[in-house]
């Protein structure tokens, strides 16, 4: 009773097969064989409909075990075992091959998403040798047959390299392959917008009355390294600023919440919890605090993260190890003197 | 949390370390200055070997504290030109530490077995701990007052808590 009725669900998945409809026809054949186990065509059919080669191979292996001399599923089975072990992803800058995509080559670590800076960003600076190899690559592409994606990872190429200029110059020429991706076309604008915001004249801090009895101005350090916490705070405390310290994103809005907004932010990028970034473009946002100058100190020092930065929203970027003098030097440059 | 380290009494240091007067606090000041960057740099190499730690890449971490130490031993040699009772401590415990690398890193030293590699690692991230800790004992000897140093202890107390977390975690690596 059961195989008859195997044999009617089967004849439905092939009639679904064929009307395109695979989602169903995967349904009613694995229904099918729950029936009927060994139900040789419900098996074979499903081996050709599943998207993962691993599940297929598993079909193949249970047919060929009841019909060892089948003579077309062994050449099936190493086909789908070419499929498992096919490589799924390339980097378009080394070429490197991986089986699922990334945004940053795990081999070059160049960064190949414009539109994703906030993800695209590698946690050690780019191999540039396998960059650089490359964009000399994908230069001679650009020169033999130029088209979109050759010119947009030429640009992404010598992003990484640091060589901003020529890049713009590359998402430009990417741009007049799809003139009608609108998408696109914001994402280069933007980009060149932070590129040219990189170095802008300081935001000073908002204004206070002075006079006598005057509080020194205060700086907020958001750092999840309890040292570094500290050797700010020596270096800003010494030159006659009250610092706050805060652990991650969220601990420095409630205290800006309870205690009011500091008169500069010195914020860490990578933090547990929230991050340096979305803290920064959450202190823009706020009215009460959209011009509380932001100085971002991070480990990371490529291109592409200072650009991150200033699209969050922050005014200086620094670099760890910083020294504490060009510390206090930029720190004054928003807020000229210690006291208010 | 933090263990502050030992602080020194004051004009126990040996012979020939300079001995600053109470009234010397700007110099004390540009001393604080320069082990505030110091301490920068360490901070930054600790980070570095906490991600190689994160990513489990052994070589990377022992190069990390190789690093970490050359720049502690390297501002003792410029501020501490002779060595008293705390530097000698330091550099016998930065021996150890040299000893233990040699014995991983040299050709034909190297132990074949995990169980003796484990061991010797673990005895280089101690004895780099360690040697940081004294380095930071005989870099406090030179402030002229215990309250001149409040400062850099706190500081130094701190990093080496956050240290002796990093090489606790840094052994199951090797």
């Amino acid at each position: 009773m059961a195989r008859e009725r195997a044999a009617t669900v089967v004849r439905d998945g092939i009639a679904a097969a064929r009307a395109g409809d695979n989602d169903r026809a995967r349904t009613l054949l694995r229904e099918a064989i729950s029936q009927d186990p060994d139900h040789e065509i419900a098996l074979l059919w499903l081996a050709g409909l599943t998207v993962d080669p691993a599940e297929a191979i598993g079909y193949l292996e249970r047919v060929l075990k009841k019909n060892p001399n089948h003579p077309r599923v062994p050449t099936w089975i190493e086909h789908q075992k070419a499929r498992l072990n096919a490589p799924k992803w390339y980097c378009p800058i080394c070429q490197a091959q991986a089986a699922e995509r990334f945004t940053t080559c795990p081999s070059c670590r160049a960064a190949l998403d414009l539109s994703r800076p906030d993800v695209a960003l590698a946690s050690e600076p780019p191999d540039t040798a396998k960059v650089r190899q490359g964009a000399e690559r994908l230069a001679g592409i650009v020169r033999e047959r130029p088209e979109f994606f050759a010119h947009y990872y030429l640009g992404m190429a010598l992003l990484n390299l640091g060589q901003t200029d020529e890049a713009m110059a590359q998402f430009r020429a990417a741009l007049t392959f799809r003139p009608a991706d609108s998408g696109f076309a914001t994402q280069v604008a933007e980009f060149e917008k932070a590129l040219a915001e990189l170095n802008p004249p300081p935001r000073p801090a908002p204004a206070r009355p002075a006079g006598p009895g005057r509080t020194p101005r205060s700086v907020m350090v958001v750092d999840d390294s309890p040292t570094i916490r500290k050797l700010v705070g020596m270096t800003m405390s010494k030159n006659g600023y009250r610092v706050v310290e805060a652990g991650d994103g969220e601990e420095a809005l409630e205290q800006i919440r309870t205690e009011g907004a500091p008169d500069l932010v010195l914020v860490d990028v990578v933090m547990p919890g929230m991050d340096g970034l979305t803290l920064c473009k959450r202190i823009r946002q706020d009215p009460a605090t959209a011009q509380v100058p932001v100085i971002i100190l991070s480990a990371y020092d490529g291109v592409l993260d200072k650009v991150r930065g200033k699209m969050a929203g922050s005014d200086r970027y620094l670099t760890k190890p910083f020294e504490p003098a060009a510390l206090v030097r930029a720190v004054r440059e928003f807020c000229p003197q210690g006291a208010r | 949390m933090a263990t502050p380290i030992q602080l020194p009494a004051v004009g126990s240091m040996g012979p020939g370390v300079e001995i600053l007067e109470d009234d010397d606090l700007d110099d004390a000041g540009d001393y604080e200055d320069q082990l505030i960057g110091l301490m920068a740099r360490l901070e930054h190499l600790r980070e570095g070997l906490v991600a190689a730690i994160a990513t489990r890449r052994a070589g990377q971490a022992l190069t990390r504290c190789v690093e970490l130490m050359t720049l502690v031993s390297e501002f003792a040699n410029r501020h501490f030109p002779f060595a008293g009772p705390e530097m000698r401590e330091a550099l016998a415990r930065a021996g150890e530490f040299q000893g233990a690398l040699g014995a991983l890193r040299e050709p034909g030293k190297a132990p074949a077995d995990d169980t003796a590699r484990l061991t010797l690692t673990r005895r280089c991230f101690t004895a780099m701990n360690e040697a940081v800790l004294a380095y930071f004992v005989a870099f406090t000897s030179r402030f002229p007052t215990s309250r001149a140093a409040r400062g850099w202890v706190e500081l130094a107390a701190t990093f080496s808590a956050d240290l002796k977390r990093t090489v606790r975690d840094a052994v199951p690596i090797a």
